[in-house]
Order: structure tokens, then C-alpha cells, then sequence
């Protein structure tokens, strides 16, 4: 009861500062004249840069660092509520093509970030670990990889870093990119779902982009992060085959103890509303139906409105300048080679994925 | 090995908090969302 107590107050600010955030968007909405100027001012954007700047501007006392960092929580709460939006077999088609170019994705991500860590002598395991990172979901992946390949705390602490840094990058630098490359929002949102590492940023890149975008990045993302056990597991068995990680003794129960449970409560809710979408044929419950997917969006959208101020509060510059500089340039090469990467695959299959 | 623990129960009980919502608005609960 004492530790749910002590998120109360970083919830509560989160919530205060989600709910002015949105006032001020409508506000901007509302005076702004000049459209590409009024792009700018949209409650995504407004959410995450207030976020930053009283999260690095303003000496926040400790009793609201709990709350801040639940806002993964609304994250995937918010993922789960999405599952609702979309048709199980949309989910089937685009997460069929998606799971193959995750793949692609992960193994090039793996090799191409192993290399520049060898290249710049960074110590194994924490090339391991950024590895992980860039190719699956950035910090829980690096979290979850750490349990079982036992790296030093500061290497994790370095992964993460570098992880961060580049989220924070991502957000400011594809959503421009897109536009400078005319992307269409379906071919936008699968790359940011593929190429940005945490699920939070991910997902806020895909929604600075638009809406429409923010469903793609979403499932493309969900197929990094349903791939993760396996990963992880690859790499705790390569450390344990060489004595410098202890062994995984049952590994059916480890992918399942490292498998995002959200994932499923996502396809849970696509499968119980295509099913009832199926089965109410009249009108009016056509009509009742649609009215209550569409809560279920608005909602799924305040969960995210929540997870942005929470990532932009704890986007702390100082932190950023702290990370070392061959860790930074090893991320540095690597991102930039697994968004050049994807990039490319996105374009590739664009044609094949489906219209949501 | 504790963290994990905790780890695994954060997940589940997004998908409960999820579901529970979805009941909520299913059943009328929150009939008016106004944003």
C-alpha cells in the first residue's frame, strides 16, 4: 500500500500536466493561422517538449520520481486499448509481413552493432546489450537481456543511456525526415516502428508524424517486442555455453517469462472485437458499437497523452552529456545503419503491406 | 530475480486495467468520454 502510495504524487502531476497540455493544443488549434505552424503546436509535440522542459528546467522533488516512471504503464495499457482499433486479420496480414521483416531486422541490427562495438574495443556484454537494444525495444529489452547475460551495472546503465539519447533524437529527426521524403503514413509508421529502439518513443515518433501513422509504428513495434524472448534467450545461451552467464534450465518457461504480456491483451482485445464486429448485424448496434470503439481510441489516446509527458520529464540532458563518447559514436553508427537499413526494406515491401 | 517478478505482474496488470476498462465502456459505465 506504502509503494502505491508513492506514486501518487508523480501520477498526479502527470495527469495535471497531460490535461493542460491538451488545453493548450486546442488553444494553439484554435489561434494559429498559419497551417505548418499549427502542425507544430500539436498536443503530442506540446506534451513532449513541456515534458522536457520542466523535467530539465525545473528542480522536480524526489517524491514525484516513482510516479514519473510509471508512465510505462499507460503505455502498454494504452497499446492494449488499441487492440480494439484493429481487425484480427489486419493484425494477421501486417504482422505476418511484419514479423518477417522483424527478423531481417533484428539479425542485422545484431551483426551491424557487434561489429562497430568490436571495431571501437567496447566491452562484449555491453555490445551485446546495445545490440539488443537497438534491434528489439530498447530499454526493457536491454533490462530483460541484463538478467540473464549478467553484465557490470554500468554497462547496462551506458546501454540504456545511449538507448535514450537516440530515442530523443529519433523523435526530432524522422518525423522531419518523413516529410523531407514525402513518406506516405503507412510506409512512415512501419519504419518508426522498426527503426526507433524504446516503445515509448516509438510510438510518440509515429504519432508526431499523424494518427494514421501511429497505428503502423504500433503494430510494426509489437513485432520487435513479441520477438524479444527469443532473443534474449539466444544471447543467455551464448554466454552460458562460454561460462560467463549462468545456464537457462527450462527454456520454454523463459521465453514465456520474458514474452510482453501486453502483446497478448493486444490481440486479445483485436480478436473479442472483430468477433463481435462479426456478430452485431443491426444498425443501432452497429451504431452503439462504433461509439464504444471510439471511446476506447480517445481513451487509448489520454494513456499516450500520459506516456509523453512521462518521456519527456525524464529526457534529462545532463544524463545525455554525461554518456561516454565510444559508446555514443557506436550508437551513432549503429542507428544510423539500422534506419538507412529499414529504411530500405520499408520501401521495398511497402506495396505488400496492407491498408489498415 | 525479484525484479522480474515484479516485471511479469507490471504486464499482466496493464492487460487487467485494460480489460477492465474496456468492460466499463462496453457495458455503458463510461458512456460519455468528452475529449
Amino acid at each position: 500500500m506504502k509503494k502505491i502510495l508513492s506514486y501518487l504524487p508523480g501520477i498526479l502531476l502527470i495527469v495535471v500536466l497531460a490535461i493542460a497540455g491538451k488545453l493548450l493544443a486546442n488553444w494553439l488549434q484554435a489561434v494559429i493561422a498559419v497551417a505548418w505552424v499549427r502542425s507544430l503546436a500539436s498536443n503530442v509535440i506540446i506534451a513532449i517538449l513541456g515534458g522536457m522542459l520542466i523535467g530539465n528546467l525545473i528542480p522536480l522533488p524526489g517524491f514525484f520520481a516513482p510516479g514519473i516512471t510509471s508512465y510505462e504503464f499507460f503505455l502498454k495499457v494504452g497499446i492494449v486499448l488499441m487492440g480494439a482499433r484493429f481487425l484480427i486479420t489486419d493484425v494477421a496480414r501486417l504482422g505476418g509481413i511484419g514479423l518477417a521483416i522483424v527478423v531481417v531486422e533484428i539479425l542485422f541490427s545484431i551483426a551491424f552493432v557487434s561489429l562497430f562495438a568490436r571495431l571501437f574495443k567496447l566491452p562484449e556484454k555491453l555490445g551485446s546489450l546495445l545490440s539488443v537494444g537497438v534491434g528489439i525495444c530498447g530499454v526493457s529489452a536491454i533490462i530483460g537481456a541484463a538478467g540473464s547475460i549478467e553484465p557490470k551495472k554500468e554497462e547496462t546503465g551506458y546501454a540504456i543511456a545511449v538507448i535514450l539519447v537516440f530515442g530523443a533524437v529519433a523523435l526530432v529527426a524522422y518525423p522531419l525526415l518523413g516529410r523531407l521524403m514525402g513518406m506516405s503514413d503507412k510506409a512512415f509508421g512501419v519504419w518508426a516502428g522498426l527503426a526507433v529502439d524504446n516503445t515509448a518513443e516509438a510510438v510518440a515518433t509515429g504519432a508526431i508524424y499523424s494518427k494514421a501513422a501511429l497505428a503502423y509504428t504500433t503494430l510494426a513495434k509489437l513485432c520487435r517486442n513479441a520477438l524479444m524472448g527469443f532473443v534474449i534467450l539466444g544471447f543467455a545461451i551464448y554466454y552460458s555455453r562460454r561460462g560467463l552467464a549462468k545456464e537457462v534450465e527450462h527454456k520454454g518457461l523463459f521465453l514465456w517469462q520474458k514474452f510482453p504480456k501486453f502483446v497478448l491483451g493486444f490481440l486479445a482485445l483485436s480478436v473479442l472485437f472483430s468477433v463481435l464486429f462479426a456478430l452485431l448485424k443491426t444498425p443501432e448496434a452497429r451504431a452503439y458499437f462504433t461509439s464504444r470503439t471510439t471511446a476506447l481510441k480517445n481513451l487509448s489516446e489520454w494513456a499516450f497523452q500520459l506516456t509523453f509527458i512521462g518521456v519527456g520529464l525524464r529526457t534529462s540532458f545532463r544524463d545525455m552529456a554525461r554518456t561516454g563518447l565510444s559508446p555514443l559514436i557506436v550508437g551513432v553508427a549503429a542507428e544510423a545503419g539500422v534506419a538507412l537499413f529499414t529504411l530500405g526494406m520499408v520501401f521495398a515491401v511497402e506495396g505488400l503491406l496492407p491498408t489498415l | 530475480m525479484r525484479a522480474m517478478k515484479n516485471k511479469i505482474t507490471l504486464d499482466w496488470w496493464t492487460v487487467i486495467v485494460a480489460f477492465a476498462i474496456v468492460a466499463l465502456v462496453l457495458t455503458g459505465a463510461l458512456s460519455s468520454i468528452p475529449w
